[in-house]
């Protein structure tokens, strides 16, 4: 639909009015701003941090483990985590998301590795030429990423570099498995995950 | 392109920030990290490209009922006091800021809370030493502002069809004031015309940068703060843009 205003002749008359008494600054605090305060015991900032960042957390921790329940129990893990050691982030090193998003990647992987399943899957992943899982996790990443940008870059990469970056990231998967699934030397796949890391690093602008 | 890391770095600087080591393998990769300004550049820039990836995960709101079993354990939950040295600028090369530096990174501690908290404090918390790479990295990580803004707490979005065929699709953060536009299937414009985005506010409208259809889709970072409250508007202009628009915007895009 087009917006309305855009019938208008006049750039001034474009200019919405009230939408309804919606907010127009729902959220003014920064993620910053609110972990500080989380570090001196504020309960309303952490609640409002987990309202502004859990959807992101929880969707990744469900990306990697599957289960509901298990993501739940993670999340959680995640956010009194966050409550914990909230003192010793420090925004001059990175935004608020990163180090959130950085802390979920973590514990979700190692709730993977924990898992009976991870165990299970390992056996399979080692008497499997390939295993089904494989492609799943492939294909299901290459569809999922709602990033143009990220889906743009991960095409730059060769296809052995995609595979193993998706694998780790997105499959919470070790190198080692990486390395039965691929059916590359471990080394080989270490060296495929930083090269792909590093092009997408160019790729997407990051840094250095 | 293949590049080929020091001997002393090795391969492993991608599985660890992609948390693909075995433990043996993590505690190793971070002894080289205590001891290798090279190392922590190389793992700074990576570990936020693997946050770029877990950015471009679509979110899935929690159960309800999840916030409340959280909040209702905060009292429970002891909170660490912060660290008590604040970090200096400089790497340290030897005393107890190195000491400091490798006790954070050498092993992997005892409780499961001290070893995640030491795996970020490595990236984002402080060692003495990861100061100066870190803040050397902040401008140049302002490239990738898509997705800061996507990334902020407060991101929101809002898609819109435009006049003249195609959408667009803002993306603004109030707390970073700024936003950026989305553009699927717009016009190429002929020569001698361009793009030009605009702020609106009650007063008018405020210049935000011009572009020109490259593609789709194609992503724009408007120029200027964003006010709490301002509407962008889309409007063909001559080539370099006007000082105020001339044509009647193609698409509006309300944030309030």
């Amino acid at each position: 639909m087009t917006d309305p205003a855009v019938k208008g002749r006049d750039m001034l008359a474009l200019v919405p009015r009230d939408h309804e008494g919606v907010d127009a600054v729902p959220h003014a605090t920064s993620n910053e701003e609110l972990v500080r305060r989380v570090a001196a015991g504020d309960r309303d900032a952490f609640a409002a941090l987990y309202d502004v960042t859990a959807p992101r957390v929880f969707g990744l921790v469900k990306r990697l483990l599957r289960d509901h329940a298990q993501s739940e129990e993670v999340t959680q893990e995640i956010f009194l985590e966050i409550w914990q050691t909230a003192a010793r982030y420090d925004p001059s090193k990175g935004g608020a998301m990163a180090w959130m998003l950085t802390m979920t990647h973590r514990r979700a992987v190692d709730r993977v590795r924990a898992s009976q399943a991870s165990r299970d899957r390992d056996l399979r992943v080692g008497i499997r030429d390939r295993d089904p899982d494989f492609d799943a996790v492939v294909e299901d990443v290459e569809v999922r990423i709602e990033s143009e940008r990220v889906k743009e870059a991960m095409m730059r990469l060769t296809e052995l570099q995609r595979q193993a970056v998706q694998l780790a990231y997105f499959g919470g998967y070790s190198h080692r498995e990486v390395s039965a699934m691929l059916k590359v030397p471990i080394g080989t796949v270490k060296t495929r995950l930083r090269d792909g890391m590093i092009r997408l690093r160019d790729e997407l602008g990051v840094a250095s | 392109m293949t590049t080929n890391p020091s001997d002393e770095l090795g391969p492993d600087s991608g599985a660890y920030v992609l948390h693909a080591l075995s433990d043996a393998e993590n505690e190793r990769f971070e002894s080289v990290l205590a001891g290798s300004e090279e190392a922590r550049a190389e793992v700074t820039g990576l570990a936020d490209t693997a946050v770029e990836l877990g950015l471009s995960i679509a979110p899935v709101d929690p159960p309800a009922e999840l916030r409340q079993r959280i909040l209702d354990r905060l009292s429970a939950t002891p909170q660490l006091a912060p660290l008590t040295e604040s970090p200096s600028p400089t790497v340290a090369a030897d005393g107890p800021a190195q000491a400091r530096a490798r006790r954070r990174w050498a092993s992997r501690p005892v409780s499961t809370l001290i070893a995640v908290a030491a795996a970020v404090a490595l990236i984002f918390g402080g060692g003495v030493a990861v100061t100066t790479v870190i803040q050397g990295q902040q401008a140049s990580i302002t490239a990738s502002q898509v997705s800061r803004i996507e990334a902020a707490g407060d991101s929101r979005r809002s898609t819109v069809a435009v006049g003249t065929g195609g959408t667009a699709t803002l993306i603004w953060s109030a707390s970073l004031k700024r936003s950026a536009i989305i553009l699927h299937g717009i016009d190429r414009l002929p020569n001698g015309k361009t793009y030009e985005l605009w702020y609106l506010d009650k007063k008018g409208a405020t210049p935000a940068g011009t572009f020109d259809a490259s593609g789709s889709p194609q992503s724009v970072v408007l120029v200027g703060d964003m006010k709490a409250g301002d509407s962008v508007g889309v409007t063909v202009e001559p080539a370099g843009g006007s000082r105020t628009p001339t044509t009647t915007p193609i698409a509006v895009i309300a944030t309030a």
